[in-house]
């Protein structure tokens, strides 16, 4: 009787953290600045600076020398959002290279299905980590993930950079063949 | 032919920006702030009366369009530190008393409008949090710095 009234309290327990993992991060959406789907750009990866300075201890050793708790607290919280914002519209945009990648591939005559895999593989892994990204940053907060958002970054690079050798290779076919 | 001459020109324009006026500002956060301001709130087009007469007012426009990207893109990288000291010597620029013009930032958060019309998303989303950081800061360096009341007194 024990182990399976410890099952349904863990589970509860469980089911409550994901939920309020999740309500927050359903809120931080709500105050971005920029609505993604009105803007030009919403699909426009991020300048890899801009990630390196988001994930880098500088500002939070700098907010850390004024000794102040309250003002740490808005660092953190205010970077975490940040964080939060660019792990959504990173994966977001790579739903849509690939989106795009899946309707050239579909069309084109002579694909190599071992790099096709191993874009498919990419997009896996990107996903998944994007996904992991968004519940650790409210847990161990954005610093602390430096490395991960950064191999996101580059992962994400990669990506784009494949399907736009293979996006060009098919127009360049199209053009001749026209 | 016609659009490495427009190239050329908007080049032209905002070199001649740059240097009669751009040069002139205290720091690149108050090139930021005015350059936004010569942007109009509905229709987003820029508007600069002397560099319109001096080109004309298409070339104008994507000058000011280029630099207030340029300035964006420098001011949006700076580490938080670096900008609490930007936001300084604007202050002291503005002529303003500073508790004024933090409260207003604060309530009314001006900077908001700073921000260019394609601007990447989340590098708008960092920016504006660091403004947001820099004013919590600031009362605490002014403080340091200045042991005047009106400086250090809390933010609403």
């Amino acid at each position: 009787m024990m182990p399976i009234t410890l099952s349904i309290v863990s589970g509860v327990v469980l089911t409550i953290f994901l939920w309020r993992l999740w309500k927050n991060t359903h809120v931080s959406e709500a105050g971005l600045p920029f609505d993604a789907n009105l803007s030009d750009e919403a699909v426009a990866s991020c300048p890899g600076e801009f990630v390196a300075a988001l994930f880098s201890p500088r500002d939070l050793e700098f907010v850390s020398q004024f000794d102040s708790e309250p003002l740490k607290e808005l660092f953190l919280r205010e970077r975490k959002a940040v964080a939060r914002a660019w792990v959504r519209s990173t994966a977001r945009a790579v739903h849509q290279v690939m989106q795009e990648h899946v309707r050239i591939s579909r069309s084109s005559q002579d694909l190599d299905i071992g790099t096709e895999t191993g874009i498919y593989a990419r997009y896996v892994a990107l996903q998944a980590v994007c996904a992991f990204l968004m519940l650790s940053i409210g847990l161990a907060g954005p610093v602390r993930l430096r490395h991960l958002s950064l191999y996101v970054y580059r992962l994400s690079e990669c990506l784009d950079h494949a399907h736009s050798a293979l996006k060009a290779a098919t127009e360049t076919k199209e053009l001749q063949g026209a | 032919m016609k659009s490495v001459l427009t190239i050329v020109s908007v080049q032209e324009a905002y070199d001649d920006l740059l240097r009669r006026t751009l040069a002139k500002l205290s720091c690149e956060l108050a090139r930021l702030i005015y350059l936004a301001s010569l942007r109009d709130y509905n229709t987003a087009k820029y508007h600069h009366d002397g560099l319109s007469d001096r080109f004309s007012p298409e070339l104008a426009a994507q000058a000011l369009a280029l630099a207030h990207r340029d300035s964006f893109a420098k001011v949006a990288a700076l580490p938080l530190q670096d900008l609490v000291k930007q936001m300084e010597i604007y202050l002291q620029s503005s002529h303003e008393q500073h508790i004024d013009v933090l409260r207003a930032w604060w309530r009314l958060e001006p900077y908001r409008m700073a921000i260019p019309m394609n601007a990447n998303p989340t590098v708008a989303a960092l920016f504006i949090s660091n403004v947001k950081l820099a004013l919590a800061i600031l009362p605490q360096v002014l403080r340091a710095a200045l042991p005047c009341p009106s400086a250090a007194s809390p933010l609403p």
